[in-house]
């Protein structure tokens, strides 16, 4: 009898043993997918490969929808109590949810992982969008910058030199001039388009000469001098029949694929699709400037949700950082055209082999010298200023209010919501 | 000889119409079988030719890689038959009673279970999702089909074929001892056949294709429906969409109800016709 | 002891017992599906949230601001424009096919594939082709508008008001063939022995169409119509697809307002609001079918 009770109890002993040790953590993993590609399964073969080499956690990544989409649920399930482990969020998303509390600084961990010099290989442009007041709260994962395209046989035929793109905004006005195929009143062929986003005024506003925000976020100059020049002067190129009045960005490239526009801003995630469906030789560019040059960047960087339990921080911690090596970086932007977040990405031969093969991926790590601040609007509200500034953009350029106006309403609105904040 | 003539000259004008209107609702599907079939620089380059120049299956293959179309059909296939399974029973039930059993406030009951036929589940979205979000089955088939158990539409289609049904097949049941269970299952429901699979046709249909309920109440690959899972390639932040995917993923979606409605034609149209409701 | 009176009591309420029981199940869901959802929207739209999620009861606020809201305004009207633009076409078209198709054609499957296959197909799946073929450059819309000679620039799902028509042409490309359907298992239900009598005395086609099949169909008419609108009302899928109702909210209509609000800016109080406002016309248009159908019973008569 003894005998048999000694024996249940061993059992049961190892067996509970068993269960809690082998319990690996698994970490929920909310993601968007913001460019063409298979990303999903791309972000499942990556977590899968984390997976073996990691033999204690699990992620589980989850998709999320759009960047929108991903703050919202993220959010949603915080206030439910039911907050994943770890998302992927825009800066501007990231403002928002420092405000509403639902993700933890990452200054601690970056400290036990040696401060400065673990940062110091990640861009710094890249790292300005994952502090809000100072304080880290994420690190670069998907970034990108807008980039200009142009189709070299259509400069051909119009008589300009296809290894000369324009540099200034006169010069993109004289070409997209020279570009446009009219019939009448009506374009058939448009010399430029700029998808309709408060991404590219905000590339415009700071090209001008501008600023969007203060360093504290807790200012917007949206109806300055400079903003409303910048307005004014993407305005006149549809005024002038060079540009259409509303293409978003997937339009954009679709168009351009299709010969229906000479040159386009848009993202460098856009690089894989227009790469695989054009049918003519193109090239890429910086933007042009005007008083100077500047570009926003964009993109998603990886935050840990607050409310989980320490163990589970410190897991997520770990797959965040095992991401953003310079392995993962490199894959991840080979895969998807996203720019790595980090130099020594570009010293892994895969790497190096891929950019001998297709130079056109470098020009948006390379104009990331004309980064000036981190992903405007980085203010407090960001999510909503940056819904005004789309609107007043789509406003001014179809005409129905003057840039000035359009601009002012904006600020008005904004400042509404920055006061809580001052 | 005239006759003949002017029942030509009667008939072509009428041919002419529907031969026009035919392909004018054609177009869609046609361009949509065709680009699948071309390759990405393709689309753009010859968007109006018919046939592709060099056809290929890539799409295919690619777009069931993008996206776990496996697990999509399965989730499909659930929620849709399931749901039909619970429906035939909980509208067999009601309907049996509305049309053959006498008990006091049944025509007042019946009345509000047509409010139902106006204030769908489509237009109670917002609140049937917090309801569901509280139940804790957000991201599962069964919150997907939960919201459409009852269904007024067929109790009301079945209610008026048993209604139809002669007493003296049911007093001939009643005779040989049946209680209600085996009465419904052995007399009524083989006389009500057609309704039924009418309404199975439209029920199958209607929830393979639905797209708003599903796709705020499903959030991972676990209970994400097919046209859920086809729509959401399309929403690309940054970059352009891939049209010649997307495509041959619409197909991949549609194929199974196409093939079945072209094979039972006749089956479907009459299902559809007899979901009027004339009082 | 149990007398005949009391044998007979027993089972009549036996009787009452299983018609209740049976119906149950289907009325719990209805309860929970269909009334609790019209009654908590009431609820929730006397509530506003605030400031770090704390909600407030500000009574009638929501619908102060929503009726005061020039975009509601917008929405309200584009719904309208949406619900006879295309109601009218597509139940017309219903009649049109359902005629044309009454009569033995050749092919005739082959047209009734080709008028009723839209209805297979989920709307949300067709209209991302709809785009493409709405395209400005590349889209076979303005190539065939070309061919005819007819303005050919258009930038469909960018401009107002052509969006709105994109919205409405899918919309009855999708849904005139099934009318179509209703349509034609009304016109079976007329007795032939009418037309006979008719050309008998002399009637060509138009008096058959006017004097006979037109008053014969009217309750079949009113019904399909109704149906097309309370459609319109629910029938958001293109446009969450093709404009996710722009351009600047040209294309928002009431369903997608109460989607936005409810489900972009989790704004509860206002989408209750607008939820209520949307079954408040559902059921003003049930009354309508219901006076409508009583109209058509004693016509029938």
């Amino acid at each position: 009898m003894r005998k048999v009770l000694v024996l249940l109890l061993t059992t049961f002993v190892l067996l509970t043993a068993i269960v809690f040790a082998a319990d690996p953590i698994i970490l929920r993993f909310y993601f968007p997918v913001g460019v063409a590609g298979p990303l999903a399964r791309y972000m499942g073969e990556l977590a899968d490969e984390f997976n073996k080499t990691h033999p204690d956690i699990i992620v589980e990544p989850i998709y999320s929808g759009g960047y929108i989409e991903t703050l919202q649920r993220a959010l949603t399930a915080s206030k439910a109590g039911n907050p994943p482990d770890v998302a992927l969020l825009t800066a501007a998303d990231i403002w928002t949810a420092v405000d509403e509390g639902i993700v933890i600084s990452l200054e601690e961990y970056v400290e036990s992982e040696g401060g400065d010099t673990f940062l110091e290989p990640y861009f710094d442009a890249f790292l300005a969008d994952c502090t809000v007041v100072g304080e880290l709260y994420a690190l670069p994962f998907q970034k990108s910058t807008p980039i200009f395209y142009y189709n070299k046989d259509m400069f051909r035929e119009a008589g300009l030199d296809p290894d000369k793109p324009p540099t200034t905004w006169a010069e993109l006005k004289d070409y997209a001039n020279k570009l446009a195929i009219k019939q009448g009143n009506e374009t058939v062929r448009w010399g430029v388009q700029i998808p309709i986003d408060q991404w590219l005024l905000s590339a415009f506003i700071m090209q001008n000469g501008g600023l969007v925000n203060n360093e504290a976020g807790t200012e917007t100059y949206l109806n300055s001098q400079e903003a409303i020049g910048a307005l004014e002067f993407m305005r006149s190129l549809v005024a002038e029949g060079l540009m259409p009045a509303r293409r978003l960005f997937g339009d954009s490239s679709a168009d351009f694929v299709a010969g229906a526009t000479a040159m386009m801003y848009n993202s460098t995630g856009s690089l894989a699709f227009v790469r695989e469906s054009a049918s003519f030789e193109w090239g890429v560019a910086y933007l042009p400037g005007n008083v100077r040059r500047a570009v926003p960047t964009g993109g998603g960087q990886f935050v840990i949700m607050a409310g989980i339990p320490e163990a589970r921080q410190k897991a997520s911690w770990e797959f965040i950082k095992w991401m953003t090596a310079p392995e993962q970086a490199a894959t991840w932007s080979m895969k998807t055209g996203y720019v790595a977040v980090r130099e020594d990405a570009f010293d892994v031969p895969a790497m190096k082999e891929y950019v001998l093969g297709f130079p056109f991926a470098l020009v948006a790590r390379d104009q990331l010298q004309f980064v000036l601040v981190g992903e405007p609007p980085a203010t407090h509200g960001a999510r909503q200023i940056s819904r005004f500034m789309t609107d007043a953009l789509e406003a001014a350029i179809a005409g129905r209010l003057t840039p000035k106006n359009a601009l002012d309403s904006a600020q008005a609105e904004a400042e509404r919501v920055l006061r809580p904040y001052r | 000889m005239i006759l003949v003539k002017r029942r030509l000259l009667k008939t072509i004008p009428v041919y002419i119409i529907v031969v026009v209107f035919s392909v004018m609702i054609l177009i869609p599907l046609v361009w949509l079988s065709t680009t699948a079939f071309k390759t990405k620089a393709e689309i753009f380059s010859n968007p109006f030719d018919i046939l592709p120049e060099s056809p290929t299956l890539d799409n295919f293959s690619d777009a069931w890689d993008y996206a776990p179309f496996g697990s999509y059909y399965v989730n499909t296939i659930i929620t849709s038959f399931g749901l039909l399974a619970v429906q035939l029973v909980t509208i067999t039930m009601a309907a049996y009673a509305f049309a053959r059993l006498k008990f006091p406030g049944r025509d007042f009951l019946f009345i509000l279970f047509l409010t139902q036929l106006m204030i769908t589940p489509q237009s109670t979205i917002f609140p049937n999702y917090l309801t569901i979000s509280q139940l804790g089955l957000i991201d599962t088939r069964l919150g997907v089909m939960l919201p459409y158990f009852a269904s007024a539409m067929g109790t009301f289609l079945l209610r008026q074929a048993f209604m139809s049904v002669p007493e003296s097949l049911e007093d001939a049941g009643k005779l040989d001892g049946c209680n209600t269970f085996r009465l419904i299952w052995h007399v009524f429901l083989p006389v009500v056949r057609p309704s039924l699979i009418a309404f199975s046709i439209i029920s199958v249909t209607y929830h393979w294709n639905e797209f708003l309920w599903p796709l705020l109440v499903t959030e991972t690959a676990r209970s994400r429906t097919l046209t859920v899972g086809l729509t959401i390639f399309a929403q690309q932040a940054e970059g352009g969409a891939e049209w010649s995917l997307l495509m041959a993923a619409t197909i991949l979606v549609i194929g199974p109800l196409l093939i079945a409605f072209t094979l039972f034609q006749r089956l479907f149209v009459q299902s559809f016709a007899n979901s009027g409701l004339k009082g | 002891m149990w007398g005949e009176e009391d044998l007979r009591m027993t089972r009549k309420w036996k009787t009452y017992l299983l018609g209740y029981l049976l119906v149950l199940p289907s009325f719990l869901f209805l309860i929970v599906f269909t009334y609790y959802p019209v009654i908590r929207s009431v609820w929730l739209s006397l509530f506003q949230k605030g400031a770090r999620g704390v909600t407030r009861f500000v009574g009638l606020e929501n619908y102060e601001y929503m009726f005061g809201s020039g975009l509601f305004r917008q929405v309200m009207w584009n719904n309208l424009v949406y619900a006879i633009g295309s109601t009218l076409p597509a139940v017309a078209l219903g009649l049109l096919f359902a005629i044309l198709l009454n009569r033995k054609l050749r092919l005739r499957g082959f047209f009734r594939f080709s008028l009723f296959y839209p209805t297979m197909i989920p709307i949300a799946a067709a209209s991302m082709v709809w785009i493409f073929l709405f395209s400005q450059s590349y889209g076979l819309l303005n190539k065939i508008l070309g061919i005819f000679g007819l303005p050919s620039n258009i930038d469909w799902l960018n401009t107002d008001p052509h969006a709105m028509i994109a919205i409405i042409l899918v919309s009855i490309w999708k849904f005139a063939g099934y009318y179509m359907l209703l349509f034609l298992a009304g016109l079976q239900s007329i007795d032939e022995s009418l037309y006979e009598a008719a050309v008998i005395e002399g009637a060509n086609v138009w008096h058959k169409f006017r004097k006979i099949t037109l008053p014969l169909l009217s309750p079949t008419t009113f019904f399909i119509t109704l149906v097309a609108i309370i459609n319109s009302f629910q029938s958001v899928d293109q446009i969450y697809v093709m404009t996710r109702g722009g351009p600047y909210n040209t294309t928002n209509v009431l369903l997608y307002y109460i989607y936005q609000n409810g489900f972009v800016y989790w704004d509860t109080g206002v989408a209750s609001s607008a939820s209520v406002v949307l079954f408040g016309i559902l059921l003003v248009l049930t009354f309508v079918y219901y006076f409508g159908l009583q109209h058509f019973v004693h016509y029938e008569r």
